[in-house]
């Protein structure tokens, strides 16, 4: 019967067409309101003192506009409910005038003669009972809609929350790790943040603030009045999302305003609150849910938009959903902490009406962003506390181990066996030229020279280095010379004895090593006084004092060198020479090339340049074994990473 | 300029030792001097230094930590060590011998240990790095340098083989010498940084 287009609506807002169960308009998503308003009618009791003509007019109006209400429009209404298409279409009455029955004909006489009230009634019933059966179930299915907007919304916030606590990052504030840290890095942004919380604080409150008539549409709804006109499903969505503790705060207003409205009946006032917080909800949901009531729809998206997490890098979007909850965080805190008058000074402060819009937000997410870098190094550099800094290049498995202790087996019986077995031999080796030179040099001291001798060497390194100095030792005694022995080594104090006589010690210890060797070098004592490295002395203080000869016995390459560079430009005209391991004559070997060293004699190999008695050195044949075993070994283990290679070569090829 | 005294100090140190250096000898006196409270520096912090270690060795006795057993015996030594040589004088031939008994059989099963692991480590070098240029150039060096020091080749009979082996033995003073030129060259440069001031000491 409808004369309107099929179940379209038009938008008020940009005019685009929207079926009629639409609640926003699927172009400027606006919402459209006139779904559940009935143009003309006027929820308020229509005043007693207006007569009957002036009544109809009205009336005439509610009834063409029930006529265009799609609400309303629907193919199955009977003749008997459309009183009012009698007044307008001649057509119709006619036709069924001519249908009716005698009795049907009286009643509509005398319905005609009755007054203008009892056709308002007759028109308020009808309208009524219109929109009780369909217009309710229109209702019911919005309302279904708005409540399911609110449980996904939830759901989405409940899933941001455990992705926060699946982080243990949170403390008891419910500021995350990342943020403390930063703030701790930055106690002057934290002071910045305090202030804008504190702004905020002034701020949220204040729109956290119920009117009267929100209140009242709250109370209606929930007492099962929600049918009343005035009942709008976007107010729904937002009251329903109310945070608790201003609901609390706002207990003693909304006893009031419900005995005003309800005219007692304050059973149902006092389970307000509980009904309130029927529907699940968490404290992020709470807390945001006013800034989005009071924002304009513009607005409202750019809260969205910052409700959502940003997926431009991978740790923005925890920094994001953590960040706009940090002001409001401390707003929740904040009241609990201070004190009565304090609370009545932020109730006192007039209520901000600005919504608190994205662009108050996204400054804090820019600052957050630039100090990202510096939080997840600092993060890294926490995280790292405790681990291993060098990678393990491989894991020591009970193979390996056993491995290695046939290896150390095997060598260990190879020695043992050449010790036993047979003689000892004799490494019959050429003669270096260091080693030549060295022996040259230690012939051309005579009796009358002083020579000193420098001890540097480890009880580890004896059996490579005592069989020549010992028998250079034992030479310059026999010539006369003059030999002063010095060390700044503590343990070539026990070892001397092994050089000379068993219980001979080094003639002085000079402390500081090669400081303490440089200071007798150039230092001199001064007329005021004397230095302190001179009371150590037992004799002259004076280390070089007549020297023509200068000894090394070091096993170390570096105290040679260390010598070489620091002392000898000192002291140009002592002549230098090294006793020294086998591992250190490559490195001193340029030395000798430039002539400051005046010979080398490194290891046992040397030992024949010096004429060293063979019984004086170790047994050259498990030395050879030794040596053996490690050729071997090393060859061993080429073979078997040949072998791996090979099988895996051929295992590619199978696949 | 909390972090630039230290290097203040020591580029005005450095620059006290050259001028030192290349004014003598009116400045040795000066010189002298300054090392000799180098040396007295450095002795005080090996006293620091030994007084740490007793104390956190004391630290891992008390709370029972593993391996304390061995922080007993460092403790004993050191102090057994300490009230011998003080008592007996650090010149007694009965001291001498037992420090002596003790350390060199110590020192050569460590380098004894040094020895197998390093036998360890050849066998699996190949395995871990797999075949490189630094893997197959070690390899064949230590090969070659271990059987020329076995002395197993007679060498005096044959002029050219000796001359071409003392060539091969002549290959790591190259080594060397390249390896000390970049020594002396990087010392040269970590000084002149700490003389201007470059070289951040605290770090």
């Amino acid at each position: 019967m409808s004369e309107y287009p099929d179940e379209l609506r038009i938008c008020p807002h940009c005019g685009q067409e929207n079926a009629s169960h639409t609640l926003r308009c699927i172009r400027c998503d606006q919402e459209l309101e006139e779904l559940f308003e009935l143009e003309g009618f006027d929820p308020t009791p229509a005043s007693e003192d207006k007569t009957a003509e002036q009544e109809l007019t009205p009336m005439a109006e509610i009834l063409a506009s029930l006529e265009e209400n799609p609400l309303l429009s629907d193919g199955n209404q009977s003749e008997s409910d459309n009183y009012e298409n009698e007044v307008e279409s001649s057509e119709v009455q006619s036709e069924s005038d001519s249908t009716a029955p005698d009795w049907l004909e009286r009643i509509r006489q005398r319905a005609k003669e009755e007054d203008a009230a009892g056709e308002l009634a007759k028109g308020a019933i009808a309208m009524d009972d219109r929109r009780s059966q369909e217009g309710r179930q229109q209702v019911d299915d919005a309302f279904e809609e708005i409540m399911r907007r609110i449980r996904e919304q939830n759901e989405r916030e409940k899933a941001r929350k455990v992705r926060r606590v699946d982080s243990e990052m949170v403390d008891e504030n419910g500021d995350p790790e990342w943020l403390r840290r930063i703030r701790e890095l930055h106690p002057e942004r934290e002071d910045d943040t305090q202030a804008n919380m504190t702004v905020s604080a002034v701020k949220i409150p204040s729109d956290d603030e119920w009117t009267e008539e929100e209140l009242q549409e709250l109370l209606l709804r929930e007492t099962g009045l929600s049918e009343t006109p005035q009942d709008q499903p976007e107010e729904i969505t937002t009251e329903l999302k109310t945070p608790s503790v201003p609901a609390e705060n706002n207990q003693v207003v909304l006893s009031t305003t419900v005995d005003e409205a309800l005219d007692g009946e304050p059973d149902q006032v006092d389970n307000e609150p509980e009904v309130i917080h029927n529907i699940p909800e968490d404290e992020d949901e709470i807390i945001d849910t006013p800034e989005e009531e009071n924002l304009p729809p513009g607005d409202l998206e750019n809260q969205r938009f910052v409700d959502e997490p940003l997926q431009i890098e991978g740790g923005l979007s925890q920094d994001v959903d953590a960040e706009p909850d940090e002001p409001l965080k401390e707003e929740e805190d904040e009241p609990a902490s201070e004190d009565t008058g304090s609370e009545n000074e932020s109730k006192d402060l007039p209520p901000t009406e600005e919504p608190l819009s994205g662009e108050e937000i996204l400054p804090d997410l820019l600052l957050l962003k630039n100090q990202r870098g510096r939080a997840q190094v600092f993060n890294e550099i926490i995280g790292q506390e405790g681990r291993r800094t060098i990678n393990v290049l491989h894991k020591t498995s009970r193979q390996s181990a056993m491995g290695r202790l046939v290896l150390g087996l095997l060598l260990i019986l190879g020695v043992l066996l050449a010790i036993l077995l047979g003689p000892s031999g004799t490494a019959d080796l050429p003669v270096s030229v260091p080693a030549a030179a060295f022996a040259r040099n230690l012939e051309s001291i005579s009796s009358a020279d002083s020579v000193l001798i420098v001890l540097d060497y480890q009880a580890v390194s004896r059996n490579d280095i005592e069989p020549m100095a010992e028998k250079a030792l034992a030479t310059l005694e026999e010539k006369g010379s003059n030999i002063r022995l010095v060390t700044s080594n503590p343990e070539n104090i026990w070892l001397t004895g092994n050089l000379l006589e068993p219980n001979q010690v080094p003639d002085e210890f000079i402390p500081g090593g090669m400081l303490g060797y440089l200071a007798l070098t150039v230092g001199e004592s001064p007329d005021w006084g004397e230095l302190p490295i001179a009371q150590v002395f037992n004799d002259d203080p004076n280390l070089f004092e007549g020297v023509q000869q200068v000894i090394l016995i070091s096993d170390s390459a570096e105290f040679v060198r260390m010598w070489l560079e620091q002392i000898g430009p000192w002291k140009p005209d002592i002549q230098t020479s090294a006793i020294t391991t086998s591992i250190s004559v490559p490195i001193l070997l340029p030395y000798y090339d430039s002539n400051q060293l005046e010979g080398i004699v490194g290891g046992l190999a040397d030992a024949r340049a010096l004429e060293v008695e063979p019984q004086k050195l170790v047994n050259q044949r498990a030395f050879q074994v030794g040596m053996l075993l490690m050729i071997v070994i090393l060859i061993l283990g080429m073979i078997m990473k040949a072998d791996e290679d090979a099988q895996r070569r051929s295992e590619e090829r199978r696949r | 300029m909390k972090q630039r005294t230290p290097v203040i100090i020591a580029a005005l140190s450095g620059l006290v030792m050259l001028a030192a250096l290349f004014f003598q000898p009116f400045t040795a006196p000066y010189l002298g001097l300054a090392l000799n409270w180098a040396i007295i520096l450095s002795s005080v912090a090996l006293l620091v230094a030994i007084a740490s270690l007793v104390v956190t060795h004391f630290r891992f006795i008390m709370r029972g930590r593993k391996g304390f057993l061995y922080s007993i015996v460092l403790l004993v030594a050191f102090f057994g060590t300490l009230i011998l040589g003080g008592y007996l004088g650090v010149d007694d031939p009965d001291f001498l011998n037992g420090l002596r008994s003790v350390l060199v059989p110590l020192e050569n099963a460590l380098m004894a240990l040094v020895a197998l692991v390093l036998m360890s480590a050849a066998v699996k070098i190949f395995r871990i790095r797999g075949w490189s240029i630094l893997t197959v150039s070690f390899g064949l060096s230590a090969l070659v340098f271990l059987f020329l020091n076995l002395g197993f080749l007679q060498l005096d009979s044959n002029p050219g083989l000796s001359q071409l082996i003392s060539t091969l033995q002549r290959l790591p003073v190259v080594a060397a010498r390249g390896l000390i030129i970049g020594v002396a060259l990087g010392a040269m440069l970590m000084a002149l940084r700490v003389l201007f001031g470059q070289e951040a000491l605290h770090e």
